[in-house]
């Protein structure tokens, strides 16, 4: 049954009323202009609450006069309102649980922020400026970096792809063959083995079809501290950290299908771990490097 | 204005395949969502399957990492969005109009529209299996690992786009079942005389279209993120991986109430129904289900406590929570003091709605166990989090939904579902689920992560995994029984008459399917229970209920004519999404397409030429 | 969106129409998500990395002028409703262009503004201050722009003689969708030009 409600658009403002919000609606805008400009200051503190509740006047007449909700039934006002105050109570949440109640983000923020030279006012007569924070890679580059390393006659190079076929290597000139066990965070095999001061030369394949890997032989039990290291250092250095003494060499980052060739003199007799240090795969992507 | 109206003037008739795409009769169209839905459901079923057999035993190599990332992440984004969501959009489009005495939804043009996008939508997010680019980073996806350095392919877009192009479909369906129960109403049935279904529904609508506007945000900047250089989520660039938490789960939390709201309006019918006597606490119950609309705002970074949000937050959000039981307990208390004194009928609806009550309590006490910040520390990603998830969306809004489905089929169909496969249905199914889910409240407090496609002999889960997944098999038994007792009761169901339940409510009042439209005489009502009443005074009188078709010359009654501009439009929406993923001159064909469907529905006239209705 | 005459008013439940309940209820939602992109950028204030800041790119006279072309656009779109009521056929199309295009212009504004900023070096990948801006402001612009591209249609109606008192609601719909649209300007203008405009980066170089 039809509730009595008022007939729609029994009041209509007249064209002076319309006019006249109109004007108020300039008129705000003007004395926003004038609070803040030219400097940004000149009113103080009053800033925030003088502009806020001149733009809360605004849209109130606004929403009242010429979307008619004064005159509309109140149910109009309701959804509108239920809305609107949702937005506003949800939105306050949010911004406070980043303000107020942690700060961990915004230090970081802070911490890393670079300086910039300001223009003249108003953003005129500024220089172009290129951005400088780090890029994130859309398609991540292989990147082939040298390391340095605490054995001597150290290098990377790059070969050409060989099959990953594993097999162990003693004597000057060996040659290991390693790969990646299809698309787990594996490598094929968990165990290498050289003889101590022979050259040796690791070719690895990484043959996953969507992760990125690397080939890193470090000293006995530091393959998860290095590993924790290497994230910090990012993907611009191959997920491995710059001058760390526990690696004794490393591979690119290899993207997937790729192939490198590690040669290295075999370090003094003992046992070595070979990991890829790629943000999380350490805990399972790792093995054993024998060296007799 | 035929020639806006284009080459092919509006359909007039309801016939074959052109019948179902230009239908905008909401009994068809609930239909449609129901079909597609259930063929969903079947599918991410067989995912889940395919997990539960990976998990099975320990260190099992049956499916590698990659692939079970896929799986599970389809598996959850399946069930939430393309089958819980749209089966109760089922439920919505079919009972809603006839329970409230009308002949149809406010818009029924976007009520087509609705189902189209959604359809449209479902096929683009699983055009990622025909591209191999599947999504699977979790169906919450969280930042960064939704970055393209972590996920390289294309399947967080699919994800992504598939979710926008989702949301627009739900909140269309949404503002139109708003307006629909507001303002359509039959004279005599004020708000506090509706079915408690409807005013579920009407609360879940309500949550959809104010919470979908803010995972739209997210995914626009997951996919500036990942395609446009930005760093919203990304912190080398400043950004913040746990703004995208909160984007997430603002919209998260009212989306979890938004799935269990109307299976529980569902078991509100249904529990008078089958104890013959009216719902007790009708007030209460209504009253409890807008205080969870309103409360589910603030409560969403319980999802969120093991990530260093600090004490004020902590203790803010587990106060919220805690507190958001109380009005689902409420309701618990006032559907056991429905059935309590009652002259109960243990139909296959019933057993349903009867198992969704006990189902719900216990993922309802996982989940106030969670509520208390410190001891979700441990249970946080967890398979105690999964076995909450399943006990209230699987024991919760499934049960719910399939009793749903047998109280309503009748009505939809003229035929009623086996009772006895109907029984083995349930058993089986409730057998099966607490079988699978109640080992995993032991085997993650005992610290089995989620999202592992291994585990190592060593932690000892073996047993309770095996167990789970021995319980998927009783339940896809079950379920085959479910798909079996549909098909057979199709082809010779015992025929149902109108009202085989003796139930309360208008659309009872009816045939069984019911005519195109609804009601021959538009209904007055005097209280809740409308139909109870109608048939008791008959009774007390002595006298046959009347049909009203006897007294109403149905040829006069006008219906809106079918339309082809929904679907139509609905192309365009899903091309714009596709565009992005392929080439941009697709989203602009997708746009001009829309445009011209919104121009060819505005200008359509309104009733076809020689229609007869 | 001109039907066949309308029927007699509102047989609904609560006597209100349909499609207006529907358009009031779609502004209540869009409020929700512009509060989320105005919340991301009020998280992120402050946050760059990197130059430019706002107070090296924000021109506040010449959006403050943009700002007056769409308060006039709404007198524009309330005279062509006031028009349409009295069936002064020649106002409601002169009303309704002049609602369109001055919505071009303020758009025309918005593009100047946006290539203005990317000469100088801001992009959506910049820094948080850029994806932030053009995120919101975009939106903001591709509202406007549909909302042009409906007034669009409603004059070519209108020119065929099809508007009149009959069909208001038709003009009241697009109406309550543009002033909803001058109002989320209304707060995008305050925030992120007359208190955020003049935001400037750190001010001393940190150790890191």
């Amino acid at each position: 049954m039809s509730s009595s409600h008022q007939t729609e658009q029994s009041h209509h403002p007249t064209f002076q009323q319309y006019v006249l919000v109109a004007i108020i609606l300039f008129a705000i805008t003007i004395v926003e202009f004038f609070a803040i400009f030219p400097d940004p200051n000149q009113i103080g503190a009053a800033k925030l609450p003088v502009l806020t509740i001149l733009s809360a006047i605004k849209f109130a007449i606004v929403i009242m006069f010429y979307m008619h909700l004064k005159f509309d039934d109140r149910m109009f006002t309701v959804f509108f309102l239920a809305g609107l105050a949702l937005a506003f109570l949800v939105g306050i949440a949010v911004l406070a649980m980043f303000t107020a109640l942690d700060g961990e983000p915004r230090a970081f923020a802070s911490a890393h922020a670079v300086p910039y030279a300001k223009g003249e006012h108003g953003g005129h007569g500024v220089e172009h400026i290129k951005p400088t924070a780090v890029p994130i890679p859309t398609v991540p580059p292989a990147v082939t970096t040298p390391t340095e390393s605490a054995a001597p006659d150290v290098t990377a190079t790059t070969a050409p792809e060989q099959a990953a076929e594993p097999s162990g290597g003693s004597g000057a000139g060996a040659s290991i063959d390693i790969g990646t066990d299809g698309d787990a965070l594996k490598f094929s095999t968990e165990a290498l083995s050289a003889e101590t001061g022979s050259q040796v030369t690791v070719n690895f394949n990484n043959g996953s079809s969507v992760n990125q890997h690397n080939w890193v032989l470090v000293q006995n039990g530091t393959k998860d501290a290095v590993a924790t290291d290497g994230t910090a250092a990012g993907p611009g250095a191959a997920w491995v950290k710059p001058g760390d003494e526990r690696v004794i060499v490393s591979s690119g980052l290899l993207n997937p299908g790729g192939s490198e060739a590690v040669t290295f003199t075999a370090p003094a007799a003992g046992t070595y771990q070979f990991v890829c240090t790629f943000p999380g795969h350490n805990f399972t992507m790792f093995g054993d490097f024998t060296v007799n | 204005m035929a020639s806006i109206t284009g080459v092919i003037a509006r359909p007039t008739g309801y016939t074959g395949l052109w019948g179902w795409i230009t239908t905008v009769d909401h009994k068809r169209i609930g239909v449609l969502y129901g079909v597609t839905a259930f063929i969903m459901f079947l599918i991410a079923g067989l995912e889940a399957g395919a997990i539960r057999a990976q998990l099975a035993q320990p260190d099992s190599t049956l499916i590698g990492p990659e692939t079970f990332n896929r799986l599970f992440t389809m598996h959850a984004t399946a069930m939430v969005f393309m089958v819980i969501m749209p089966l109760s959009a089922s439920f919505f489009n079919f009972v809603v109009p006839l329970a409230i005495g009308a002949r149809d939804v406010a818009f029924p043009r976007l009520n087509a529209f609705s189902y189209w996008v959604f359809l449209f939508g479902t096929l683009l997010m699983h055009a990622s299996f025909l591209v191999g680019q599947v999504p699977d980073a979790g169906w919450f996806s969280y930042a960064n690992l939704t970055s393209t350095t972590y996920s390289p392919n294309d399947g967080l877009d699919f994800w992504a786009l598939g979710l926008l192009v989702l949301g627009v479909s739900s909140v269309a369906a949404a503002l139109n079942f708003m307006v629909t129960i507001i303002n359509m109403r039959c004279p005599g049935m004020t708000m506090m005389r509706m079915p408690v279904f409807i005013w579920m529904t009407l609360i879940t609508s309500i949550l959809l279209v104010l919470a979908f506007p803010v995972i739209t945000v997210g995914l626009v900047e997951l996919v500036l993120d990942r395609n446009f250089g930005t760093h919203f989520f990304d912190t080398s660039g400043g950004g913040d991986p746990i703004l995208w938490q909160h984007l997430f789960w603002v919209f998260g939390h009212p989306e979890v109430y938004i799935l269990i709201l109307p299976p529980m309006g569902v078991v509100s019918e249904i529990l008078p129904t089958f104890s013959r006597k009216p719902l007790f606490g009708y007030p209460v119950v209504i009253f409890s289900g807008i205080v969870i609309g309103f409360m589910s705002w603030a409560v969403w970074s319980h999802h969120m406590f093991t990530t260093g949000m600090g004490p004020t937050a902590l203790t803010v959000f587990t106060i919220t929570t805690m507190l958001i039981a109380v009005p689902t307990g409420v309701k618990i208390f006032n559907w056991i003091g429905t059935m309590w004194g009652g002259s109960i009928e243990f139909k296959t609806p019933m057993l349903f709605a009867i198992g969704f009550i006990s189902l719900f309590i216990i993922g309802g006490l996982s989940g106030v166990s969670h509520a208390v910040a410190p001891s979700d520390f441990q249970q946080q990603d967890t398979y105690y989090i999964v076995a909450h998830i399943h006990y209230v969306l699987f024991g919760g809004s499934i049960f719910g939904i399939l009793a749903g489905m047998y109280y309503w089929f009748p009505k939809l169909t003229g035929r009623m579902m086996g009772e006895g496969l109907g029984k083995w249905n349930f058993w089986l199914t409730f057998i099966g689920m607490n079988l699978t889910f109640f080992p995993m409240h032991f085997v993650g407090l005992n610290g089995m992560p989620r999202r592992i496609y291994t585990y190592g002999e060593e932690f000892g889960w073996g047993l309770l995994n095996s167990l789970s997944s021995l319980g998927y098999v009783v339940l896809f038994i079950g379920m085959l029984l479910l798909v079996i007792n549909i098909i057979q009761s199709l082809r010779n169901g015992r025929v149902a008459g109108h009202d085989p339940w003796d139930a309360p409510t208008l659309e009872w009042s009816i045939s069984s399917p019911p005519p195109v439209y609804n009601f021959a005489e538009i209904p007055r009502v005097e209280g809740r229970d409308p139909y109870w009443t109608t048939k008791r005074r008959a009774e007390a009188a002595g006298q046959p209920v009347a049909g009203p078709e006897a007294r109403v010359d149905v040829s006069t009654i006008h219906m809106p004519s079918p339309s082809y501009w929904p679907a139509f439009a609905a192309v365009g929406v899903v091309l714009i999404a596709a565009g992005l993923l392929t080439h941009y001159s697709l989203s602009f064909v997708g746009g001009v397409i829309a445009l011209l469907g919104t121009i060819g529905w505005s200008n359509e006239p309104a009733t076809a030429p020689q229609s007869h209705h | 969106m001109a039907h066949a005459a309308e029927h007699a008013i509102e047989e609904t439940t609560t006597g209100l129409n349909h499609r207006k309940m529907l358009m009031w209820v779609f502004l209540g939602s869009d409020c929700m998500f512009f509060a989320a992109l105005v919340a991301t950028y009020m998280v992120y204030r402050g946050q760059s990395l990197t130059g430019p800041y706002p107070i090296d790119i924000i021109d506040v006279p010449i959006t403050t002028i943009s700002t007056f072309v769409l308060l006039c656009s709404s007198f524009a779109m309330v005279q062509a409703l006031s028009a349409t009521n009295r069936d002064d056929q020649r106002g409601i199309r002169i009303w309704l262009l002049a609602t369109a295009v001055l919505g071009a212009i303020f758009i025309g504004f918005q593009i100047y503004e946006f290539n203005h900023f990317k000469n100088l070096g801001l992009t959506l990948g910049t820094n948080l201050f850029g994806a932030t801006f053009f995120t919101l402001t975009g939106f903001h612009g591709a509202h406007v722009t549909v909302g042009i591209i409906w007034l669009l249609g409603m004059l070519v109606v209108a020119m065929k003689g099809r508007l009149g008192p009959a069909s208001s609601l038709d003009v009241e719909l697009v109406g309550l969708y543009w002033h909803f649209v001058d109002i989320v300007w209304i707060i995008i203008f305050t925030l992120l030009y007359l208190i955020a405009g003049f935001d400037a980066g750190p001010a001393a170089l940190p150790g890191g």
